[in-house]
């Protein structure tokens, strides 16, 4: 790796005056797993390394019943899996979490650090997607909050402005009832990137039976499969023709690549079955009366 | 009488050599090695293009960066190198061949400075029309790798083509396939291919060398499987004589044939003999993602194989024609295509043989030794194609191997009689544990089960002349020094060495030390490959043993005044029950016993064993005949049970069945652990693994990040691992080698479980989940085979949406 | 520009003097802790694995400056002061789990941060605790029957207080 500085700050608004002063020539790092791989391939040369991992505000999880989980910056992808409130509100993130490279990583890695790296592959990605989480923001104008619909913007892109820090996100209770899970597809068991990754949820709320469905590793941006979800809505248990039907939508919303991990054919067609089996395991669960 | 006892004989369960200090993680491999502040890091530049002129290289930055001491290129170094033929250098000069291959070597005071300074070098280049596809290269001189191929240097057997990409042409000329195939009742023919793929060996390359400067003398440390193969091939590329090279060789993580002959050490010696640098030792760590750009792979190969087959499902003619890619270096790559031919009828007895086994050079990273060495490249072909012939024929594909099965006595391919064997049991053992003959359905809600078989077998691959030798020395206070240069890289040559000493001498395994390999004490062994050792080194030892044992009887008989007859040494004590004695050996076996007649007689007990294998005579090189073309095979079987989801592609081992008849497990735990590790390996490689490049011949599976090896996770939750022990006549104790084959079948059997399962059969490695996909949806549309070709991923990127905008 | 970073290594209190874009794998290697492996550098091989505060990492996604305040624990630490193998490590040699001997430490770490915290496994959950090491040797099969053995070895030892570290 090429030289850098590294700055520890104790706090928020150190952290922030010293993205301010050093501007492009600095990264954030929380648990670093993305950005010294990025380091040591020379993908990327910052000057300075403003470390996150000692400011205790962006430490932890925390559960409020009527606003949903607050997940901060630091928390691990392991820490993360590992919350009971986790497990038993948000099975979709905790099954993302888990099929997150692997068991040692996962000690280290953080949550919104895959959500910040903006990886089309980023396996905590789909998951933020359906329970529509709130990613806040601490910057030089101040605290803000944005949707994550709104995040990310591009493959490794997103909607932060130069010095702001995402401190952490939350992730509202989805409806009454809810059962959710995350599908992976990869080219073995283990620590892989993902070719297709699969959220959904199934949630039963004032309107009746809804889906939340997203896709990602398969377009620059992760696609959330409004029409897919539009031929689900109300179905407490969709038949093979109509899971065949969202399927199909979801496909038809991805726009995937060719690269050395799949090919875009092959994608298409995953997701159309990733899709599909995602959104019966939620049906079969919500029938089966498990859920939160 | 047999005049030795003791507990860890051949044959033992018993705790292995230096397993100790890898649990406690005391042993020290070459990265771990100390040296002080004069020590120097070097990191190499690698071209960017594929194939091009160097028309300029510019490292005044790097020579401005804190720490850089010097930055030579391929001209400040120009010595070939070379196994079997010479067309190596270990960079670049005037033309470079392969994306990635080392263009100027970076040396500073410490490894971030080397990296610095790396990243400082810029080089242009004239871009010349560059050639992936093997078979291309093969039948295409359009564009020549070694223009000047007819300078280099090469062994009598090896017979590369000037004028062309042919590096080697290896032929099997026997009987008249022509007349046979006229006259057979089915013709079969198919071809398979398979691209690159890595050794994956946990621990990179790295090396250490030093010129001394007074005398020139060279110190080279080096993770190296075989200490004596690299100095004599460092000594023959710089015109050296062989003592004024020194090769220490720590243990290695894994070794796979990756680590065989030399591979980066060459580099680090174009630094280390540089004027401005001699003197001081320079070390050469080579990043995972550059492994496979610095050293080799195992070649992908393309092979056709045609069978002429009578009414009663005799095979009567053969036609193989392999294309071997073996990148821009053929020194090694060689081999593999020599092995394959002469071993080309496979497990079965074929009268006619017409078999053309080219290495083809291209533009890509260089093929070398890997684990099978041409074997699973060629089974992986003949197993698929011998099951497609068999349902051609309306035989069970197992009645029809054993039908055709090289018994015994019987002629191989190179006219050779096949070794005593026991491959009917083993074949009968696998069908049953898998319970092959039975339809059984998939245990997974909505996939489908197969299963499939392979045959494997595998000779040594190595010159006729491939010598060994060993030393035993016994202590004053009763152990013994083992010096045998095999290189023990987890296989646990040294603890099946103790166990043939301790077998020798009587003397427990505990006092029995094995050191690691250095030219300087070791006597000469010629490669720790070609799962040899055991077997060459073994006869070796045993003589070196056995030659240490009678000078010892010799000295007591005096000394005691008795018959060396009468005379037995029982873990570690010397007895003579006729005269009531029994004295442990002491120090008067280094300095001498008090005979009666006074006089002290004796002095150091040492024993010497060499081995060379006495009969092998090179095929022919037109008709590749010869009455032993081989020292033995070893010959095995592998059936495998899997589950596909239609709907994914993804497949699950559940249980497979290997089994090798391996003469004498000499080291019971060993063998296990070989058979066990090579067929998670084989599977391994089987289903997820390949080396892909972009059209520019960018390797973009350089690490581990693409280029997936199985973990725990991959791994059968059965896997039943056995042997059988027919003896094999020369031999130090019936043991024939087992190292490599293990790897060799477990791919093919696959395919045939695959096509098992799904109906479809899949002509391209690996089978990937996306690869099986295809079949199946192929299948759907009727198609009966898929072939996929990875020289035609050229088109499907330029065709693909690679950028999102 | 280096700087001090202070922690405890395998029981003791050490000061190491580092850059910033020092490793803690790179680091530990310097100072002689060359158990810790360079099988890749980027996270994918698990060669470098220690317990950092009784979570395993891989040392070559740590910085060593994070390494401050921290407890870290290599299998030099674990072999005792007679030089007596930790039942993990006793396990490995027993049931031929070692062939070259490269991933062993790191598989070791793995098993030892897993073990503490999962006494009582089956296969399948040693399996998942084990996917980021890589071996290329074994085949994994004698590895999982040596976690086995060591789990049954540090049950029996728990209730003698002491000695299951």
């Amino acid at each position: 790796m090429l030289a850098f500085e590294m700055e520890r700050p104790r706090s928020l608004a150190s952290a922030a005056e010293l993205l301010e002063k050093y501007g492009s020539r600095a990264m954030v790092k929380a648990g670093g797993t993305d950005v010294l791989v990025w380091m040591r391939k020379h993908a990327v040369h910052p000057e300075v390394l403003v470390d996150l991992s000692e400011i205790p505000e962006l430490r932890g999880i925390s559960f409020y019943p009527h606003r949903g989980i607050k997940i901060g910056a630091l928390a691990t992808v392991n820490e993360t899996a590992e919350n009971e409130d986790v497990k038993r509100y948000y099975p979709a993130l905790r099954d993302a979490c888990l099929s997150h490279s692997d068991i040692l990583i996962r000690n280290k890695a953080t949550v919104l650090g895959n959500i910040c790296a903006s990886v089309p592959s980023g396996d905590l990605i789909p998951a933020f997607a359906v329970y529509e989480a709130v990613l806040h923001v601490f910057g030089p104008g101040g605290e803000r909050d944005i949707p994550f619909s709104d995040f990310i913007t591009g493959p490794r892109k997103n909607s932060l402005i130069p010095g702001e820090i995402v401190t952490a996100a939350t992730l509202p209770l989805p409806g009454d009832r809810s059962v959710g899970c995350y599908l992976k597809l990869a080219r073995r068991n283990a620590l892989d990137l993902a070719q297709v990754g699969v959220a959904c949820l199934a949630v039963e709320g004032e309107e009746g039976r809804t889906y939340r469905i997203a896709c990602g590793a398969v377009a620059p941006k992760p696609v959330r499969a409004s029409e897919a979800e539009k031929i689900l809505q109300g179905a407490a248990a969709p038949g093979d023709d109509l899971l065949e039907k969202a399927g199909k939508a979801a496909a038809e919303a991805s726009n995937p690549i060719t690269d050395v991990r799949a090919s875009r054919e092959y994608r298409l067609s995953m997701v159309e079955e990733l899709t599909k089996r995602a959104v019966a395991l939620c049906a079969e669960r919500l029938q089966g009366g498990r859920a939160s | 009488m047999k005049q030795t006892v003791t507990k860890n004989g051949v044959g033992a369960w018993t705790e292995r050599k230096y397993d100790v200090e890898k649990a406690a993680g005391t042993l020290a491999f070459t990265d771990d090695l100390r040296f002080g502040p004069e020590l120097l890091h070097a990191r190499a530049v690698r071209s960017t293009v594929a194939h091009g002129e160097i028309l300029s290289i510019d490292f005044s930055e790097a020579l401005k960066v804190k720490g850089v001491v010097k930055v030579v290129t391929g001209k400040d170094f120009v010595h070939r190198f070379g196994l079997y033929l010479m067309d190596r250098t270990p960079m670049a000069i005037g033309k470079v061949r392969y994306m990635g291959e080392p263009v100027a070597l970076v040396i500073a005071e410490s490894e971030e400075a080397a990296e610095e300074g790396m990243l400082k070098v810029t080089a242009k280049y004239r871009e010349l029309p560059p050639i992936f596809d093997p078979v291309k290269a093969a039948t295409d001189n359009s564009v020549l790798v070694h223009p000047e191929l007819e300078t280099y240097d090469h062994v009598d057997f090896i017979t590369p083509f000037p004028g062309t990409n042919i590096g080697n042409w290896f032929r099997i000329r026997r009987g008249d396939v022509d007349k046979a195939f006229s006259e057979a009742e089915y013709i079969v023919e198919e071809a398979v291919n398979c691209p690159q793929i890595a050794h994956g060996f946990l621990e990179p390359h790295c090396c250490i060398c030093r010129e001394e400067p007074a005398t020139g003398d060279l110190t080279i440390w080096s993770t190296a499987q075989s200490a004596f193969a690299l100095r004599d091939i460092v000594a023959k590329g710089l015109k050296y004589p062989l003592s004024k090279i020194r090769v220490i060789a720590p243990p290695i993580g894994g070794g796979f044939g990756g680590k065989a002959g030399m591979t980066v050490e060459a580099l680090c010696l174009a630094g280390a003999m540089n004027p401005d640098v001699r003197g001081r030792p320079v070390k050469l760590h080579i990043p995972r993602e550059e492994v496979l750009l610095t050293s080799w792979v195992r070649q992908a190969y393309v092979a056709k194989i045609k069978l002429g087959i009578d009414k009663d499902g005799k095979i009567i003619a053969i036609r193989n024609t392999f294309y071997f890619d073996t990148g821009i270096s053929a020194e090694y790559g060689a081999n593999p295509v020599r092995s394959a031919g002469y071993s080309s009828t496979g497990c079965y007895y074929i009268p006619n043989v017409w078999t053309d086994s080219y290495a083809v050079y291209t533009n890509k990273p260089f093929g070398g030794a890997y684990r099978g060495f041409g074997l699973p490249e060629l089974m992986g072909a003949m197993e698929v194609v011998i099951d497609i012939a068999a349902r051609k024929v309306g035989m069970d594909p197992i009645e029809f191997r054993l039908k055709n099965i090289l018994k015994p006595g019987l002629p191989t391919c190179t006219g050779m009689p096949m070794n005593n064997h026991a491959l009917d049991t083993i074949v009968g053992k696998v069908v049953d544990r898998i319970k092959l003959n039975e339809k059984e359905p998939a245990t997974r809600k909505g996939w489908v089960r197969g299963k499939g078989f392979a045959l494997a077998l595998k000779a040594p691959a190595m010159p006729a002349d491939a010598a060994s030798s060993a030393i035993v020395k016994i202590l004053g206070d009763g152990t013994v020094e083992l010096l045998a240069a095999t290189m023990d890289m987890g296989q646990g040559a040294y603890t099946a060495y103790s166990q043939m000493v301790s077998e020798e001498l009587g003397i427990p395994i505990e006092k029995i030390r094995c050191p690691y390999p250095d030219t300087q004490s070791h006597p000469y062994d010629w490669q720790t490959v070609a799962s040899r050792s055991c077997w060459s080194m073994g006869m070796a030892v045993k003589r070196a043993a056995s030659d240490a044992r009678q000078k010892l009887l010799a000295l007591y008989a005096e000394y005691w005044q008795v018959e060396p007859e009468s005379i037995t040494i029982e873990h570690g004590i010397v007895k003579c029950r006729k005269k009531g004695k029994a004295e442990p050996i002491d120090e008067h076996i280094q300095s001498g016993f008090p005979m009666p007649d006074g006089n002290y007689k004796g002095g150091p007990v040492i024993g010497t064993g060499s081995f060379v294998p006495p009969d092998v005579i090179y095929p022919d090189a037109e008709t590749g005949q010869s009455p032993k073309s081989v020292v033995h095979f070893t010959v095995g079987a592998v059936g495998i049970d899997v589950e596909v989801d239609p709907a994914t592609g993804a497949v699950e081992v559940n249980k497979v069945s290997a089994g090798y008849d391996v003469g004498k497990a000499i080291s019971p735990m060993n063998v296990r652990g070989q058979i066990q590790g090579g067929t998670v390996q084989g599977i391994s490689a089987g289903l997820m693994e390949g080396m892909y490049y972009d059209e520019h011949g960018r390797l973009l599976t350089p690490d581990f990040t693409d280029y997936k090896i199985a973990t725990a996770l991959d791994v059968p939750p059965d896997l039943d691992a056995f042997w059988e022990e027919t003896p094999e006549e020369l031999s130090p104790y019936g043991n024939r080698g087992v190292g490599e084959h293990s790897m060799i079948s477990p791919a093919p059997a696959m395919d045939n479980a695959l096509f098992d399962a799904l109906g479809i059969r899949i002509h391209s490695y690996p089978l990937g989940r996306e690869r099986v996909y295809k079949a199946i949806q192929a299948k759907k549309k009727g198609e009966t085979d898929l072939w996929e070709y990875p020289y035609a991923l050229e088109q499907s990127y330029k065709n693909a949406i690679k950028e999102w905008k | 520009m280096k700087r001090d970073v202070h922690f405890i290594l395998n029981g003791r209190p050490v000061t190491f003097s580092v850059e910033p874009r020092t490793t803690l794998l790179r680091a530990l290697r310097e100072y002689g802790v060359t158990s810790v492996k360079r099988g890749c550098e980027e996270g994918e091989c698990g060669t470098c694995t220690v317990v950092i505060d009784d979570l395993a990492q891989k040392s070559c996604m740590v910085l060593a400056l994070e390494a401050e305040g921290k407890s870290v624990l290599t299998v030099e630490g674990l072999v005792g002061p007679k030089g007596e193998l930790h039942p993990i490590q006793q396990a490995f040699v027993d049931e031929g789990a070692i062939q070259c001997g490269f991933c062993t430490p790191g598989m070791i770490m793995s098993a030892y941060a897993f073990l503490r915290k999962n006494p009582d496994p089956t296969e399948e959950d040693i399996r998942v605790a084990l996917a980021g090491n890589l071996c290329r040797c074994t085949g994994y099969i004698p590895i999982f029957r040596a976690v086995q053995k060591a789990a049954a070895v540090m049950r029996e030892l728990g209730h003698i207080p002491g000695r299951a570290r």
